[in-house]
């Protein structure tokens, strides 16, 4: 007999998994940081299913807020350069 | 469960303190601030739909959502469509998280004042994401400007919110309104309940720090490529969080529902006491918001890094040895009669 938070656990460990690959898998950055942040609000969910609820309540606020505010100044400082650079590099190859 | 019980449950979680009552009471908020600014400026403010205007929020939301809604071309356009539907939903947690009439509020957990804490970092992050898949030059420049807004004001409200979890001695937002039971803390961390004011602005975006929006320089920043029904979602949860902002200062510094009462009819004078607090917080807000200018982008990290975050923590210790006063006394106690001995 299957109970609804075997259930539960199933949803939220294939959503945060696809999330996971997401982060890993996609070209665009802000995208990226946007799985990331759907990722880490998946495993906090799971720490409290687990009933983990410090460690959800530490998962949520430094790996799902502060981080991806770091990402995301990380972002606004590299984003316009990084297109610079693939730009030069394209400019060499054609040399 | 009985009728009555159903009853109340489609009540509390559809009526009060459900969604209706946070989106009329956002909208009135909207229009509260609009016509106190209005009538600082020296105008009169919308008159025209409603008895004074009081519905011209609403109105504006309806007309959103009947226009065309047009996804840029370099956008993302995953991200550009789902991030509105996002945000409204992360604001209206936000707001069902906060008590509004008694001690609990719908959605209450252990440790919900450090979640509250995250999803107002996480509503910053999906308004620069927002800018980021607009992908468009003055989105891009908004959301740059988020980002440094963003990273300025987390840190002093992150310390303000952290002054009232030391003094409750918890870290759920019903301890913190019990605990507030005789005195609240307003009296006990004053500067902290005004840095999370000033913060709070910069949160909403509205002036004086209303730089990633600056509608007279970059035509609102992050949300300058979204239309229609998008942008009503926008409008909505700005609405939602100005109710957030106040609720939250309420909830955290000025006792929530807390207050005088009649036996028998707490629940009432709960609702009653939260309403009148929250409005004294918005017409606190829309009078810093019209009597002062924008700030400079540069100035922004100054404001908040060199004076408020250093006010918060010094703020944050008070409390701690106010809290551990009893504690400390018996060290210091100890220390004399040994250094005496």
């Amino acid at each position: 007999m299957v109970g609804v938070e075997e259930i539960v656990e199933f949803v939220l460990l294939v959503y945060t998994v696809i999330m996971a690959i997401g982060a890993i898998k996609s070209d665009s950055l802000p995208r990226a940081v946007f799985f990331f942040v759907g990722m880490s609000i998946g495993l906090a969910a799971i720490f409290y299913m687990l009933s983990a609820h410090i460690a959800a309540v530490i998962q949520l606020f430094f790996y799902a807020g502060l981080i991806p505010v770091l990402l995301v100044a990380i972002l606004s400082l590299t984003l316009g350069r990084e297109n610079e650079e693939v730009s030069t590099d394209e400019r060499k190859n054609e040399e | 469960m009985n009728v009555v019980e159903i009853l109340w449950m489609i009540f509390y979680y559809v009526v009060f303190p459900g969604v209706l009552f946070v989106f009329f009471y956002a909208l009135f908020m909207e229009w509260v601030d609009r016509k106190i600014v209005a009538r600082i400026q020296g105008r009169i403010g919308p008159v025209m739909t409603g008895k004074k205007g009081i519905l011209q929020p609403l109105a504006d939301v309806i007309k959103l959502f009947s226009k065309e809604t047009i996804t840029p071309d370099p956008a993302d356009r995953l991200g550009f469509r789902i991030i509105p539907y996002l945000y409204l939903f992360v604001v209206t947690v936000i707001a069902f998280m906060l008590p509004s009439f008694e001690k609990t509020a719908p959605i209450c957990f252990e440790g919900d004042a450090i979640v509250f804490m995250f999803l107002m970092l996480l509503l910053g992050v999906f308004a620069t994401l927002a800018g980021y898949f607009s992908n468009t030059p003055l989105a891009l420049m908004g959301a740059e400007r988020e980002t440094v807004q963003l990273i300025s004001y987390e840190l002093p409200l992150m310390f303000a919110l952290a002054t009232p979890l030391v003094l409750a001695r918890g870290i759920s937002l019903s301890t913190i309104v019990e605990a507030q039971n005789p005195v609240p803390f307003i009296v006990l961390a004053p500067f902290s309940f005004f840095i999370f004011l000033l913060c709070g602005l910069a949160e909403l975006e509205i002036p004086p720090f209303d730089v990633p929006e600056a509608e007279s320089e970059i035509v609102g920043g992050w949300i300058a490529e979204y239309s229609g029904p998008r942008l009503a979602m926008f409008r909505i949860a700005k609405d939602i969080k100005i109710y957030v902002i106040a609720a939250a200062a309420t909830v955290f510094f000025l006792g929530g529902p807390l207050g005088p009462s009649i036996p028998g009819l707490e629940l009432v004078f709960g609702a009653l006491w939260f309403l009148v607090k929250t409005l004294i917080v918005l017409v606190l807000i829309s009078i810093i918001h019209s009597v002062f200018p924008r700030y400079r982008v540069d100035m922004l990290p100054r404001v908040f890094w060199r004076s408020l975050i250093i006010l918060a923590i010094l703020q944050l210790v008070a409390a701690w040895l106010y809290v551990n006063y009893s504690a400390m006394g018996q060290m210091i106690d100890t220390l004399w009669r040994w250094f005496q001995w």
